[in-house]
């Protein structure tokens, strides 16, 4: 073996060596997955929020205003037994506020009974005023009416004078139309006429003018003539021929031939003559004939546009006379409709004269009338009696030694008085009741609150214990885009003020294809999986990723329901792989995976 | 004079020598070339810019990227290396058991119809590979062996090439010797295996280079009868490697070439002397 073979083997055990360590390379840079089936499964959205139960309503509890505050008893979210003192009025202070109520209230009265002796004698004037605008009112009512009898009176009649004038101006003027139409009849008759006769001179001139020419021209005499002189010529020279020729007893016929020649040369001399002289009469003739055909149609035409000219003057005539009715109002209709313009301006007049008298008659009486609206003693009353129901509960208040007790079972949630300052009108703590149940808040996404719906059940977790067959109240979007979750907790179920968890299970209908949620990939705001798919390749059967576009129809944080995919529960879907695969890319399954 | 004539001759020579080479050059420092570079000189090719595609002598940027990829990252240019060389030898080994005794058994033994099938060889020689496709096509359809490595192999290891070539060496060995042995109690096998094997060495080994050279860069038969890629050999694997894969391509075809290149080295003596009993007339 030389050296050549040696090297071919060298080259052969380099390439073993060289397959072995690809292999190995292409093993370790494969991406390993892990896959699942899809199977059938329903989505189950699990919504969780914390939050505090809480009072479900809060009550005020108030104090007598304007009062200083001796003592305050409690503080904020203290729990208070029904009667139980909250805080001290200054019994001083609430008989001060008593004196100085009781002044205000004697003012008021005397202001009001000087007010009232004020009133009385107004009265009296106004009643009096009213009367007297009343019976003007009325008079002036009764007035309009006769006026406007009167003034539709006076317009009828002028309308019924436009009427009859306009029917004798139509009258008028349709009479004279037919008169004129029947002009205009009788001149298109005349003019027909004239185009007829004209009509028939000018056909017959025209005949005898045909007739003229056509005598020329029709004699073929001379022609005939001249073909017999021609035949015997031809039948001479063939008779000189023959004699030429030698052949005798010829000479009988020629000499009779030349006799008939000379005799027909003759006769043509004639014709000829003749024919000339006919020519010139029937030149004449027909020069003659032409000038009638001229003269004749000359006069028919004049004849005719004479007919036509009378039957324009008539036609303008009537259109003129139709213009100047259509355009022009006859004089008495003009002065019957100028009378009637005036009676209804006259009756628009003394309407408005009426409506501005009868509304002066309205205002006045209504002047005259006494005040309906609440006066200065009114107010006065009312403000008299907002004295007395303070008066009162100060006077309670004195009676309870200006104590402020609780009238309930209740939590203390809001002390807005202070000691030494007064009371103001507003309350002055806010005790919650906790005898109606509580309420649980608390707020979650967007996306999670679209499978919470009011009523639903959930469950609450508070203290190591869950509270089951809850429902939730009411639902409400924050500002912060968030969702706000209220749930109705029941009396002794969970303390007010204590922390719980809201636990919200929702399941979707079935679905044939669920894989899980890390299986599926987005690009461009589509979705798709990755399915491993057997392949041949030069290396023989392996595995590659193929990519699948689905469409999500429901996902929680697990799992997505797939629909409109062509994947199947026979479908390798990679879920997790140790790099980045894309389509077509080479995968095998992880060690130990399954 | 005659030293004028004789440097013109080396000269002209040395140019058409250098000439030849150069596509073997050339893949050698294209195997050398990155990506990058290679774009600029084949852009036109490659990405059917304007222009002409180029070459430069040497590597701008010598790099071995290329062969590091086809050893870590290519398990599939030497699986299909090893389907090469299957085939080839498969092909090889066949002939030394059917054509070789056939080439023998034509050149030596005066049996009837000789000439007939002789004459049947050459014709079937001729015959290019698209004339007999079909036919061939259905035979290993009906044998069964369609998409295995045998598909390949049978037609080949049948090929009457090679007993052409090795007949004339046969015929080449003077009868009075194989009468000698007779005469001294020689079997035909021992006359086949002692006298025929070593006398027509030359012929066995040439026949069998041109068979290896043809088998190893063989493409319409597994193209035809394999559908199975894991089966393919590599002469289908440089054109499935893209375009703008140039110099992976290159790189490649340098390495595909060596085994060819170290045969024909190896059995160049014997190629000349088949070549030239090829081309002597019956």
């Amino acid at each position: 073996m030389g050296k050549l073979g040696k090297a071919f083997l060298f080259l052969m055990l380099v390439m073993l060596l060289l397959t072995g360590v690809s292999r190995a390379a292409a093993a370790f840079t494969v991406v390993q997955v892990q896959v699942e089936r899809p199977k059938a499964g329903k989505i189950v959205h699990t919504v969780t929020g914390e939050g505090v139960v809480e009072q479900m309503s809060e009550q005020p509890v108030y104090a007598v205003e304007s009062v200083l505050v001796s003592e305050i008893l409690v503080q904020e979210g203290q729990t208070v037994k029904k009667g139980e003192l909250l805080a001290r009025l200054d019994m001083e202070s609430i008989r001060g506020r008593m004196q100085e109520l009781s002044d205000d209230m004697e003012t008021l009265r005397l202001e009001n009974e000087e007010l009232i002796l004020m009133q009385q004698k107004e009265q009296k004037e106004k009643s009096r005023a009213k009367t007297r605008a009343s019976e003007d009112y009325d008079s002036t009512v009764e007035q309009g009416k006769l006026d406007r009898e009167a003034a539709r009176r006076a317009v009828e009649d002028a309308e019924q004078k436009v009427a009859d004038a306009l029917k004798e101006a139509e009258d008028a003027l349709s009479k004279k139309e037919e008169e004129l139409t029947a002009l205009v009849d009788e001149a298109k008759r005349a003019y027909e006429e004239a185009c007829e006769l004209a009509e028939g001179e000018i056909l017959a001139a025209k005949r005898a003018l045909e007739d003229a020419q056509k005598a020329s021209g029709d004699d073929y005499s001379v022609k005939k003539l001249q073909l017999e002189i021609s035949q015997t010529k031809s039948e001479l020279w063939e008779l000189y021929r023959r004699r030429r020729e030698g052949e005798e007893g010829l000479d009988t016929q020629i000499r009779q031939l030349e006799d008939a020649l000379e005799t027909l040369q003759l006769a043509l001399k004639e014709q000829e003559s003749t024919d000339k002289r006919q020519e010139e009469e029937r030149s004449r003739e027909t020069a003659r004939a032409q000038e009638d055909y001229e003269n004749t149609v000359e006069r028919c035409d004049r004849l005719v546009q004479i007919a036509f000219e009378a039957l324009s003057d008539a036609e303008a005539a009537l259109e003129d006379f139709r213009q100047s009715g259509a355009g022009e109002e006859d004089p008495a209709v003009r002065a019957a409709r100028s009378a009637l313009e005036e009676a209804l301006r006259q009756e628009e007049e003394l309407n408005q004269n009426q409506k501005r008298q009868e509304l002066l008659a309205k205002r006045a009486l209504e002047d005259a009338s006494p005040e309906a609206s609440a006066d200065v003693t009114a107010r006065n009353r009312i403000r008299m009696e907002e004295i007395r129901r303070q008066i009162s509960a100060l006077r309670k208040a004195l009676g309870d030694n200006g104590e402020i007790r609780v009238r309930m079972d209740a939590t203390v949630t809001q002390v807005a008085v202070s000691v030494g300052q007064r009371t103001a009108d507003s309350a002055a703590f806010l005790v919650s009741d906790t005898s109606g149940g509580q309420l649980f808040t608390t707020t979650v996404t967007r996306e999670d609150a679209e499978f919470v719906a009011v009523s639903d059940p959930v469950a609450l977790v508070s203290g190591g214990k869950t509270y089951e067959e809850l429902s939730v109240l009411s639902l409400s979007t924050r500002e912060d885009d968030t969702v706000e979750v209220t749930v109705f907790v029941p009396e002794d179920t969970i303390a007010p003020g204590a922390y719980a968890r809201m636990e919200l299970v929702k399941q979707s209908p079935e679905y044939a294809v669920t894989v899980p949620l890390a299986a599926v990939h987005t690009e461009n705001g589509k979705h798709f999986v990755y399915v491993m798919v057997p392949e041949e390749s030069v290396l023989g059967g392996q595995f590659a990723a193929q990519r699948m576009d689905v469409t999500v129809a429901e996902k929680n944080g697990q799992y997505a329901a797939i629909s409109n995919s062509s994947l199947t529960k026979e479908s390798d879907v990679i879920v997790v792989s140790d790099g980045m695969i894309s389509d077509g890319e080479r995968v095998r399954l992880q060690e130990g995976a399954e | 004079m005659r030293k004028a004539v004789k440097l013109f001759s080396a000269a002209l020579l040395t140019v058409s020598g250098l000439l030849t080479a150069a596509p073997l050059f050339f893949l050698f420092c294209g195997s050398l070339m990155g990506s990058g570079e290679l774009g600029t000189y084949l852009g036109p090719y490659i990405y059917h810019t304007d222009g002409y595609a180029m070459w430069r002598l040497f590597p701008l940027y010598p790099t071995l990227r290329n062969l590091i990829r086809l050893v870590l990252d290519s398990p599939e240019f030497f699986h299909m290396f090893w389907n090469t060389m299957a085939v080839t030898l498969g092909i090889l080994a066949g002939q030394f058991l059917f054509g070789l005794p056939a080439a023998w058994g034509l050149a030596r033994y005066p049996v009837f119809g000789r000439r007939l099938f002789y004459m049947l060889c050459i014709l079937l020689m001729m015959l290019p590979f698209q004339v007999t496709m079909l036919s061939a096509y259905l035979v290993l359809n009906r044998l069964g062996l369609l998409d295995t490595l045998w598909a390949v192999i049978a037609p080949g290891a049948f090929s009457t090439f090679s007993v052409f070539l090795m007949y004339r060496f046969f015929c080449g060995i003077p009868e009075e010797i194989l009468e000698s042995a007779r005469i001294d109690g020689a079997g035909e096998f021992q006359i086949f295996v002692r006298i025929g094997f070593p006398l027509g060495a030359s012929g066995i080994l040439s026949a069998f280079v041109l068979q290896f050279l043809e088998c190893f860069g063989m493409i319409e038969q597994p193209l035809v009868f394999i559908k199975k890629k894991s089966l393919w050999p590599l002469s289908l694997y440089l054109p499935e490697i893209e375009a703008q894969q140039a110099g992976f391509a290159l790189c490649c075809s340098f390495v595909a070439l060596l085994p060819p290149l170290l045969v024909f080295g190896m059995g160049q003596k014997y190629l000349e002397a088949g070549i030239t009993a090829g081309a002597i007339r019956e």
